[in-house]
């Protein structure tokens, strides 16, 4: 999923667009799309909860590395709750309906 | 416990040329303070000059990579003071009480003083240009807490 | 979802990496600035980057694990330090060029505030994309 085209720099086919297609063309259920995400999420909260431990002792000197890992965490979250959000809003607007 | 390595290198150096510069300052204060070699109850003051050298920290790994190495770029330390072994710049007067009862000559410490200004300003341009380096690391940190506020 | 799996992004974050290794390295050359037999070192990133990110070179075939490739992939590139033994600057044999390292080290802040500005801006946009306002 890349949000932004990218052209000034020539860049090579991306390992990132290819890992994609695989999922997709196996058709995997909503349901476990989900899983695969909310474990995306946790994973990426889980890195950068250990990149801040390993900054408070000094093994990992790069203020940059944590910073930028405490952002990706704090998107994919947002990401997952707007979801959340969107899902809920349109199952009662679903069950609101006069049949 | 520098924060980040690149303080711990520049703070290394502000306090290695600050000691520099106090050794200047304390060769300077003696340049006229006479003495008689071999007198310990006048010794004859020497220039001190500092040692600079690399710091290596030598760094345990346990783990993967289990062993001991030397990190590179830990700044500079002085590795000693040394005195001055030069001779003496001799004078001539009689009337000192410091004064070779034979010769005449009163022995004082071989200091020049247009060469210790020169250290001086050596000295602190080392220190200021640390100084910007310590700045410019702490204006890096800086950004990079800001990533995700703009 | 590989939101943030962008090439892009991975080399800002490769660049930023760089630029903090480099703040380091030229710190400890101006400390060392007066010791004597000192020799200052450097850092190459930008030729490795542009080797990885040129997409004409031909790709070597490698049907087994242990191939080298003749391309590296991106997620490999790292900065190197290189020490300079040759030349000599001052009468101690110490190479460090002062005016040269002060330099280094202003081009270097700015490619770092650079990049995170860059960086930052991004991961912005996709809040906002997310968050659609």
């Amino acid at each position: 999923m890349q949000l932004l085209p990218v052209a000034p720099l020539p860049l090579p086919a991306g390992p990132a667009a290819g890992s994609a297609e695989p999922k997709e063309a196996q058709s995997p259920s909503f349901g476990e799309m989900l899983n695969e995400a909310l474990e995306e999420v946790n994973a990426a909260q889980v890195k950068a909860d250990q990149l801040q431990i390993k900054f408070l002792t000094g093994e990992v000197q790069d203020l940059h590395q944590v910073v930028i890992a405490m952002e990706e965490a704090r998107l994919l979250t947002s990401l997952a709750v707007e979801v959340r959000n969107r899902i809920v809003e349109s199952y009662q607007e679903i069950s609101r309906m006069q049949i | 416990m520098p924060l980040f390595e690149s303080f711990g290198i520049s703070a290394s150096a502000l306090t290695a040329n600050r000691l520099w510069l106090d050794l200047i300052s304390n060769n300077l204060a003696n340049i006229h303070t006479a003495g008689r070699p071999g007198d310990p109850a006048a010794p004859l003051y020497r220039r001190k000059v500092p040692v600079f050298a690399e710091k290596l920290q030598r760094v345990l790994f346990s783990g993967q990579s289990s062993g001991q190495r030397d990190l590179p770029a830990q700044g500079v330390r002085v590795l000693a003071v040394i005195e001055d072994p030069g001779a003496p710049r001799m004078a001539y007067e009689p009337d000192h009480p410091l004064a070779d009862p034979v010769t005449g000559y009163v022995a004082y410490p071989n200091i020049n003083l247009t060469n210790e200004m020169i250290n001086v300003i050596v000295a602190t341009r080392a220190y200021e240009a640390n100084v910007t380096a310590l700045n410019a690391a702490k204006e890096m940190a800086l950004r990079a807490l800001e990533i995700g506020r703009g | 979802m590989n939101l943030l799996g962008s090439p892009v992004l991975q080399v800002l974050e490769k660049q930023l990496d760089a630029a903090a290794l480099t703040q380091k390295v030229v710190a400890n050359n101006l400390a060392n600035v007066n010791t004597p037999g000192f020799k200052k070192s450097s850092v190459r990133f930008l030729d490795e980057l542009k080797k990885a990110l040129d997409s004409r070179a031909l790709p070597l075939l490698t049907t087994h694990p242990r191939h080298l490739p003749s391309t590296v992939p991106l997620t490999q590139v790292a900065p190197i330090v290189v020490k300079e033994e040759e030349t000599t600057m001052g009468y101690n044999q110490n190479n460090v060029d002062v005016e040269q390292e002060m330099v280094n080290l202003a081009a270097n802040t700015l490619a770092y505030q650079a990049a995170t500005r860059a960086i930052g801006d991004r991961l912005a946009l996709l809040g906002y994309v997310i968050r659609g306002r």
